[in-house]
């Protein structure tokens, strides 16, 4: 009996404890700048395959990363804003060679410089 | 201490937090202006059938309207000049406000055309000037090569005429670099003694400074890649740096000589009073 009234006491504590002091983590405020370069990397990634789309977004998407670091560190979005638009601009580099392949190959098709 | 150039950095991105729209904005108004000044300039001179042969002489029949019509030509090329040579002043004074803390408003835009624009304008000249005037030895080498039809000797001046105006311009613009945020701060000074005192500022620190200026190649090459629409956020973050690299040798500066900023005129200070 004593046990239990103990124990529903120590509930009641610990019940007290977490509504009073217990908070939800606040999560750190992210620039709208590091968002800028999240959206920015993503659409380089989706327009990477017309070369003008995937230079201007990834370039953007780069740039706006670099710009809202303040502290020491990238924040989360500025970090993932830096790889999207890394990959974007691979993409696009990709696909110039594979373009500039494409032709090179095309004219060896039609007899090259010597047709 | 030496501040290191990525602290500069993100001092000037602190700065610019949430504050990149009016800097942008701040930008088109500049473009805008001078893009403006100028379409008249070509308008009126086409108008005037002038832009096919605007600096030579052509076969043409010299009257005194002609000569005159002429001139106003130069003229107004001058006064496009003014323009910008004023409204730069205008766009450091908003720079320094942001940096320094202070509320930067619109109209400090127009803070050369209200503070002794003649001291400005003829700064604007002098650092153009200089920058002709290393160029001089070039020309001449270059006319004298098109007259020997590029004989080697003349090619070798040639390249060297080249470097001596690439780096004559380099060190004169790093030398002079700081004489504009002066003038601004005490515009009653003469514009010798803020190109001197530019000089005696950057005495020890020309090559932090050509590595700061160098460091934003990147940035640049990234705006470029975007077909120029992400220098709308890279200008004001290079200009913003330049500022803070401004402030802090001025800061520096006045640990180092505690006396020197006490030598404030008492125009300057009247105007700091009122703004």
């Amino acid at each position: 009996m004593d046990q239990d009234h103990q124990n529903d006491s120590w509930q009641e504590t610990q019940d007290w404890n977490r509504d009073t002091i217990y908070k939800q983590p606040e999560s750190p405020a992210q620039s709208s700048m590091a968002l800028a370069s999240l959206v920015m990397g993503i659409l380089g990634i989706i327009t990477s395959c017309c070369c003008y789309g995937g230079l201007i977004f990834g370039s953007l998407g780069i740039l706006f990363a670099l710009l809202s670091r303040t502290e020491d560190r990238f924040e989360g979005y500025a970090k993932a804003g830096l790889i999207t638009s890394s990959i974007a601009f691979v993409l696009v580099v990709l696909v110039i060679i594979v373009f500039l392949g494409t032709a090179a190959m095309s004219g060896l098709g039609f007899g090259g410089v010597f047709s | 201490m030496k501040t290191s150039s990525s602290e500069l950095k993100r001092r000037a991105k602190r700065t610019l937090k949430g504050k990149y729209g009016f800097c942008i904005g701040i930008q088109f108004i500049e473009c805008g202006i001078l893009l403006a000044i100028t379409l008249v300039y070509m308008l009126t001179s086409f108008s005037m059938g002038f832009l096919s042969e605007p600096f030579l002489g052509g076969g043409r029949s010299v009257s005194a309207g002609y000569v005159v019509l002429r001139a106003g030509v130069y003229i107004s090329f001058l006064i496009i000049l003014s323009v910008y040579g004023l409204l730069k002043p205008g766009v450091l004074k908003i720079y320094m406000n942001l940096c320094s803390g202070n509320t930067a408003k619109l109209s400090d835009l127009l803070f050369a055309f209200q503070n002794k624009p003649h001291r400005f304008i003829g700064l604007y000249f002098i650092n153009l000037f200089i920058g002709f005037a290393w160029g001089i030895p070039y020309f001449v080498v270059l006319i004298v090569a098109v007259v020997t039809d590029f004989i080697p000797i003349m090619v070798v001046l040639l390249v060297l005429m080249y470097l001596l105006l690439l780096i004559g311009n380099i060190i004169t613009m790093l030398y002079l670099s700081q004489s504009m945020f002066l003038l601004i701060e005490s515009p009653d000074q003469r514009v010798f003694g803020s190109l001197k005192g530019s000089a005696d500022m950057m005495k020890g620190y020309k090559g932090g400074y050509f590595y700061l200026l160098m460091s934003f190649i990147g940035m640049v090459v990234l705006g470029y890649c975007s077909m120029g629409i992400g220098l709308l956020w890279a200008i004001p973050y290079i200009q913003a740096t330049i500022t803070e690299y401004y402030l802090d040798l001025k800061e520096r500066r006045s640990l180092d000589f505690p006396g020197r900023d006490g030598e404030v005129s008492f125009e300057s200070m009247w105007n700091q009073e009122n703004q």
